[in-house]
């Protein structure tokens, strides 16, 4: 057969042309028939992306308010940093406005231009990444790929009233710029959210007195002072509910006012309130509802708290609880009239020494022995449920001016109801 | 004329063969487009049906979220002063069991007035095929077409979770006290969302969310 006749008898290459676009054809129309699949595919997409962005902001809230809770001192990862030169993220993000207790938002200088502070975390294969520097942006690492890499923003704005502060959250799925605004694609969703925070005082109400004891004060001829040098307050050295039996008893009264006028021993509504009451007349709630709050750290120390006490002190704690007696032995130095602290003993005080405390200490009884003023001092006020004895010779001293820091600075950030908008 | 030679055309045997197994496979094609068109058909409408489902539940529970915002939020906060501060004019009005309908009011004033205006009502309810958003005082405006979808059901069932505050009240509470010791209240809504699609009546879906109130409140108070 010669190669002419063979390509004769090949009849149908037409039909086979014809037959295979018609294929096509039907697989394009059953494609463009299909479309609504893909949109549906891209409305879930959208939907999951705005929910994740949704969720980030509101993360982004919770964890701001739990960095302002917390003491510990951080490094620029937000992490707990050793570095003593470090500060706690509240003490870096607010400032406060002296006289009317504003809180303000610290701010860096942007060249020249004061820019507020902010934070940003940025979700990555191995976790949650942060960044909170002092003085520039939040640098975090760029996603790599397409795949999705929640972040959110957070910036701190003020608001009228003492004690209040507005936290800005900024969520989105990818982050740039700190999310304050939206990435390449489109595809990328953004959340903002916004919700205001009220410092619930650490001390409710300030004591009137430098001493202020529920029970007895029961100290024989050991010279303990009392010094009370700002009248305003009331003009209290020592306040006691039960008898006192200090005969060496050392006073000092507000310039004008009489010695005798500053000590008032056997007050009876004093004597009269449970421990339960008189915690709670200073502190503003009961001693559970105050150790649980978010900012107060409760040592673990059984016998000598000492170096309990001072570890947590050391690493940024302000409020500091100790669930049951707490022994202090001197020599030991806790706060400072700038940064006073707050310690809570749901059992007795035991102090003997040289131990200095600058802020508000508060026990069911106390006992301090082997002291000798003024390295055993306490500065700001001592509240006790019960009974005051021993044969040291400290000084209490009533200081207005750390009673006011503590009433307006320390503490922890509540919710305000109300105040979350998502718009 | 050698073309005209090799221009045979079929046989009658080649041409009945060639109509049999062409027949045979335009009924088969046929049947599957026809079972493509009708799926294709279904699936567009499962689609519209959860887009509209999806779309309704989305913004009921986003207002339902913001019940409650008020600009003056900070100033209800109790401060140093002994007067009581102002109370919040916003909120949700909350029937104990499951109901069809919900009312509830925000704060959209750029300066706060402290009053609920009639554009800071809303409230959702389902009237004939249809849930219905309130915005402002008597206007109802349809959240579905109901030519599309009709809403079958639709029920918000409220929940109410309450934390003591006992320990921050100065004096204990009278043992029958009902509004002390003060709670804060979360509220949490189950909206459940039933509808069937309007030219199918066998294509039904619901649509099941839980919406927390991010504004809590406060009710009760302490012994004074």
């Amino acid at each position: 057969m010669t190669a002419r006749s063979i390509r004769s008898r090949q009849r149908g290459v037409a039909g086979l042309l014809v037959t295979t676009l018609l294929c096509l054809a039907t697989i394009l129309v059953v494609a463009y028939a299909s479309r609504h699949i893909v949109v549906e595919a891209r409305v879930s997409a959208t939907q999951y992306r705005t929910a994740q962005a949704f969720e980030a902001a509101e993360a982004g809230i919770e964890w701001a308010v739990a960095r302002l809770n917390d003491p510990a001192r951080v490094g620029a990862d937000c992490r707990p940093s050793g570095d003593v030169a470090a500060t706690p993220l509240r003490d870096r993000w607010l400032g406060f406005q002296g006289s009317d207790g504003r809180l303000l938002p610290a701010t860096w200088n942007d060249a020249g231009v004061p820019v507020p502070l902010r934070a940003a975390c940025v979700r990555t294969a191995g976790g949650w990444m942060c960044s909170c520097p002092l003085d520039s942006a939040p640098a975090l690492p760029s996603p790599v790929g397409n795949a999705t890499a929640p972040a959110f923003g957070i910036e701190l704005s003020a608001a009228p009233q003492a004690g209040i502060v507005r936290i800005v959250s900024m969520g989105c799925t990818r982050r740039d710029a700190n999310c304050s605004a939206a990435s390449g694609t489109s595809h990328d969703a953004t959340s903002r959210i916004e919700a205001a925070f009220v410092l619930w005082p650490a001390l409710r109400s300030a004591p009137v007195a430098a001493l202020t004891v529920r029970g007895e004060v029961t100290v024989g001829a050991a010279a303990i002072g009392a010094h009370q040098r700002d009248g305003a307050s009331g003009g209290l050295a020592l306040h006691a509910g039960g008898a006192v039996d200090a005969s060496a008893l050392r006073l000092t009264a507000p310039a004008g006012s009489s010695l005798a006028g500053s000590l008032v021993a056997a007050d009876a509504t004093l004597a009269g309130l449970d421990p339960e009451r008189f915690f709670m007349r200073w502190f503003g709630m009961g001693i559970t509802a105050w150790r649980t709050q978010a900012a107060v750290t409760t040592v673990a120390c059984v016998g000598d708290c000492t170096g309990a006490l001072r570890a947590a002190v050391d690493t940024g704690s302000r409020l500091v609880y100790v669930d049951g007696d707490a022994a202090i032995t001197g020599p030991a130095v806790f706060g400072t009239p700038e940064d006073p602290v707050v310690v809570v003993a749901r059992g007795p005080l035991r102090m003997s020494g040289a131990v200095t405390l600058h802020g508000v200490i508060y026990g069911a009884a106390l006992r301090w022995d082997d002291a000798v003023a003024p390295a055993a001092l306490v500065r700001g006020a001592t509240l006790v449920a019960g009974h005051y004895t021993g044969n040291g010779a400290p000084d209490f001293v009533h200081d207005t001016a750390i009673l006011e820091r503590l009433k307006t600075r320390a503490g922890s950030f509540v919710r305000v109801d109300g105040s979350w908008k998502d718009f | 004329m050698r073309t005209a030679r090799h221009q045979r055309g079929l046989s009658l045997v080649e041409l009945l063969v060639g109509t049999a197994v062409g027949l045979i496979v335009a009924a088969a094609a046929s049947s599957v487009v026809s079972a493509h068109v009708h799926e294709n058909r279904r699936a567009m409408l499962e689609t519209r049906l959860m887009q509209d489902l999806r779309s309704a539940a989305d913004l009921v529970a986003r207002d339902l979220r913001r019940a409650g915002y008020w600009g003056h939020a900070a100033s209800g906060v109790r401060g140093s002063s002994a007067s009581a501060p102002p109370t919040n004019p916003y909120g949700i009005a909350v029937d104990a069991a499951a109901s069809d309908a919900i009312r509830l009011s925000f704060s959209r004033d750029a300066n706060e007035n402290d009053s609920v205006d009639d554009a800071e009502r809303f409230g959702f309810r389902r009237r004939g095929g249809a849930v219905e958003m309130q915005l402002g005082i008597s206007n109802w405006q349809a959240l579905n077409d109901a030519g599309t979808m009709v809403v079958t059901g639709f029920t918000i069932e409220p929940r109410l979770d309450e934390v003591s505050l006992a320990a921050f009240c100065a004096q204990p509470c009278a043992a029958s006290g009902a509004s002390c010791p003060p709670r804060q209240q979360v509220r949490s809504f189950t909206v459940t969302l039933a509808a069937r699609s309007s030219h199918d009546a066998a294509l039904t879906r619901s649509l099941r969310s839980t919406v927390r109130l991010r504004n809590g409140a406060v009710t009760g108070s302490c012994t004074a």
